[in-house]
C-alpha cells in the first residue's frame, strides 16, 4: 500500500467498487489528484450554480494526454456543463510554476480549452524550457480573452462560493524571480481553498451575516513550495492568539487564528525532503495528506522518508514515548502511487460536501500513462 | 486520362506484383494482384485497404499508403541563437536541452529537438514529447567543461534553466532502474551553451503574453522622450 517499505501496512485498507458519479450532489466539491507519476495534475469540480451548471479550476497539467479524456468522461456524465459555448466553463487555470512535471501538458490543455478559460495564473518566473516556451505562446494567441495573472502571497478569488487564498509566492521572493536568486520551486504558487465562502444568508427582503469559522472545508495545495517559501508563509499567515494584542483579536475575530489550517493536504514538492517540515505540517493539521510521486525512485527519488516520517510524526506525535505509527491510510497519507493486491489504486478524487456529511476518498486504478475510467472507480471504506 | 494511360497504374501493379513474389504469396493472391481476381471477392475497408477474400477463408488484404512530407509553414527557419558558436550546417540534428530541475546532487534534464522560429521570432517545437533524463550535477558540469567536450572558452555552472545544444542519442537517455545516466552516454560533443539566448527567448515569450508587443516606432517614441518628461 506504502509506496516506503519501511512503513508497510500491518492492515490493509479496504476499497469497495462503487457508482463515482451517482455519489456526487450538485453542492459537492470534487477534488482530482490525477495519477501522472512524478508529477502534478489537479481538477476541482465546483459545486453546481443555481443553475445547475457546475464549472471546474484547473491546477498544474504535469502531463500530456490525462486530462483530455478526462474532461470529456465528466461532460458526458454532465459533472461538467456543457456551457453554450463554453465560455468560463475554467474560471481560473494555474501553472503553479514552470517545472515540466507541472506543466510540461498545459500547451495541450491550452490548445484544446483554452477558448473556455478566463484566468491563468503564473508565477512570472521565466524558464527556457519548451513547456514554458509553448505555454507563453498560447496565451499571447488567446490574448485578451484570458486573464493573466502573477499573484502573490494574500492575493484572494472569489469563484462562486469558493475562496481561493494565495499563500506564495511571497512578495519578498518575487521581487527576486528577475535575478534568477530563488530556486524555481520556490516561486510556487501554493493555494488555501475554502468551501463554502457564503458568508450572507438571504431571508427574503433582508440578509444576515452568518459566521462560518470552524464550519467550513478547506484544502490547501502546496504545488512545489520548499523550505524558503513556507517560511515567508508562516510570517505571511501566522497564528494568532487573541490574548496577544487587541489587532491580532481582531484580525482572528474576522479571519479565524489559523489562517494555514486546512482539511486536506496536497504535500508540497512530493514530499521531497526540502519541501516540507515538522512546523509547516502542525500548521497545517490535514486530516488527509495527499502525495503525487512515483514512490521510491524514479527521476527524482520521490517520497523523502525524512519528510514523510516528519509528516507522520506531526499527525501523530509518537517519538518521544517511542511508539510505531499507526499505518499512513489510517493517518490520513494517501499516495498516488499507491498500489493494492489488485494492483494499483490510482489517480485520487475526493468528494467534499459542504459540512454535515462525510466526505469520500476514491481511486480510479490507472497508471500514469492510462486515462481515467470512471467505472473502475472504488472509494474507500471508513469504519 | 483513361485507366490505361495512368502512368501510376502500371507501375503500382508492378510493385503488388514484386512484392507478391517476393514474400512467396500463394498463386491466388498473385492472381489477385495480377488483376486476375479468380474466385476471390474484393471489398474496400476505409479508404487505404482493399481485403481479397475467397471461399474457405483464405485472406489477403491489401493496404495502399499515401506519405508526404508536410512542408515547414511559410515564415519558419530553424533557430540560429548568436553568439554561441553553432556549426554553420546540421543544426537539426541538435538537441534542446534543458536544466529543468534540480533535487539534491542530480538534475533532471529535458531532451527536446531542435526548435524552429516562426514569422514572430517565437520558438517552436515540433510535437514530439520532450524525453527526460536525469544527470549527476557534478557529472554533468564536469562533462560539458572538458576542453574535447566544450565548444568556446567560457566554463558552464550548470542551474535550473541553463540550456545547452548537443547532438543526443537518444537510445540512450533511460538509466533502467531511474539511476543517473553518464553524460558521455547520451551526450555527444561538441556541446554548446546556449543558456543566454534560450533564457532571452523565455523573457521575449513571457512579456508577449503578458502585454501586446510594441511596434519600433512606439519604442523609438518612448525611447526618445527626455527623461524627465
Amino acid at each position: 500500500m506504502s509506496p516506503m517499505p519501511r512503513n508497510a501496512p500491518t492492515v490493509l485498507p479496504e476499497f469497495k467498487d462503487d457508482d463515482f458519479v451517482q455519489s456526487i450532489n450538485a453542492e459537492d466539491l470534487v477534488y482530482w489528484l490525477l495519477n501522472v507519476g512524478d508529477g502534478d495534475l489537479q481538477l476541482i469540480l465546483l459545486p453546481a450554480r443555481p443553475d445547475g451548471t457546475r464549472r471546474a479550476i484547473v491546477v498544474d497539467v504535469g502531463q500530456a494526454g490525462k486530462l483530455p479524456p478526462l474532461l470529456e468522461s465528466l461532460r458526458t456524465t454532465s459533472l461538467l456543463s456543457q456551457l453554450p459555448d463554453d465560455g468560463q466553463l475554467f474560471p481560473l487555470v494555474v501553472g503553479t510554476h514552470p517545472h515540466d512535471d507541472h506543466i510540461s501538458g498545459m500547451p495541450e490543455f491550452l490548445r484544446l480549452w483554452g477558448h473556455a478559460i478566463r484566468e491563468y495564473w503564473e508565477p512570472g518566473y521565466w524558464h527556457t524550457s519548451r513547456a514554458y516556451q509553448s505555454t507563453m505562446q498560447l496565451l499571447e494567441d488567446a490574448d485578451p480573452h484570458i486573464q493573466h495573472t502573477q499573484p502573490t502571497s494574500g492575493t484572494t478569488r472569489f469563484v462562486g462560493r469558493v475562496k481561493i487564498v494565495v499563500l506564495s509566492p511571497a512578495v519578498g521572493l518575487r521581487r527576486r524571480f528577475d535575478t534568477y536568486g530563488v530556486d524555481l520551486n520556490d516561486s510556487s504558487i501554493s493555494l488555501r481553498i475554502e468551501f463554502p465562502a457564503s458568508r450572507v444568508e438571504q431571508r427574503d427582503d433582508r440578509r444576515v451575516y452568518v459566521g462560518l469559522r470552524g464550519k467550513t472545508r478547506t484544502l490547501l495545495l502546496g504545488a512545489d513550495s520548499l523550505l524558503a517559501s513556507w517560511a515567508q508563509v508562516l510570517v505571511d499567515f501566522p497564528e494568532l492568539h487573541s490574548e496577544n494584542s487587541p489587532a491580532a483579536e481582531a484580525i482572528e475575530k474576522a479571519q479565524g487564528p489559523d489562517a494555514l489550517d486546512a482539511e486536506i493536504f496536497k504535500v508540497p514538492h512530493h514530499a521531497s525532503k526540502h519541501g516540507l517540515n515538522l512546523g509547516v505540517v502542525e500548521a497545517v493539521g490535514p486530516e488527509l495528506s495527499l502525495i503525487s510521486s512515483v514512490g521510491s525512485g524514479g527521476k527524482y527519488n520521490f517520497p523523502h522518508l525524512v519528510t514523510l516520517e516528519a509528516l507522520r510524526e506531526g499527525l501523530e506525535s509518537t517519538t518521544s514515548d517511542g511508539r510505531p505509527h499507526k499505518d499512513d491510510w489510517l493517518l490520513g497519507i494517501h499516495y498516488t502511487a499507491a498500489r493494492d493486491p489488485k494492483g494499483p489504486l490510482g489517480s485520487i478524487a475526493l468528494v467534499i460536501p459542504p459540512k454535515g456529511r462525510k466526505r469520500e476518498l476514491w481511486r480510479f486504478r490507472d497508471d500514469p500513462n492510462e486515462p481515467v475510467d470512471l467505472s473502475k472507480a472504488c472509494h474507500l471504506v471508513q469504519n | 486520362m483513361t485507366e490505361d494511360e495512368h502512368p501510376l497504374g502500371a507501375r503500382l501493379e508492378d510493385l503488388l506484383r514484386r512484392q507478391a513474389e517476393r514474400r512467396g504469396a500463394p498463386m491466388w493472391i498473385r492472381e489477385v494482384l495480377a488483376g486476375q481476381t479468380a474466385d476471390a471477392t474484393l471489398e474496400e475497408e476505409g479508404d487505404a485497404r482493399v481485403v481479397a477474400t475467397r471461399a474457405g477463408g483464405d485472406r489477403c488484404e491489401i493496404e495502399v499508403r499515401v506519405i508526404f512530407a508536410t512542408p515547414p509553414p511559410a515564415g519558419e527557419k530553424l533557430w540560429r541563437p548568436g553568439r554561441v558558436g553553432l556549426p554553420r550546417k546540421g543544426l537539426e540534428k541538435l538537441s534542446y536541452i534543458v536544466v529543468d530541475e534540480i533535487v539534491g546532487d542530480d538534475a533532471v534534464v529535458s531532451v527536446s529537438g531542435w526548435p524552429k522560429v516562426d514569422d514572430r521570432g517565437r520558438l517552436v517545437f515540433s510535437d514530439e514529447p520532450a524525453l527526460g533524463v536525469r544527470a549527476s550535477v557534478d557529472a554533468l558540469t564536469n562533462y560539458v567543461n572538458r576542453p574535447d567536450v566544450r565548444s568556446g572558452q567560457r566554463s558552464t555552472s550548470l542551474r535550473m534553466g541553463s540550456a545547452l545544444a548537443a547532438v543526443v542519442r537518444t537510445a540512450r537517455l533511460s538509466g533502467g532502474d531511474g539511476s543517473p545516466v553518464p553524460p558521455a552516454r547520451w551526450l555527444v560533443p561538441p556541446v554548446y551553451d546556449i543558456s543566454t539566448p534560450a533564457r532571452a527567448k523565455a523573457k521575449e515569450a513571457f512579456y508577449a503574453a503578458v502585454a501586446p508587443t510594441l511596434s519600433r516606432a512606439e519604442v523609438e517614441a518612448i525611447e526618445q522622450e527626455a527623461p524627465d518628461a
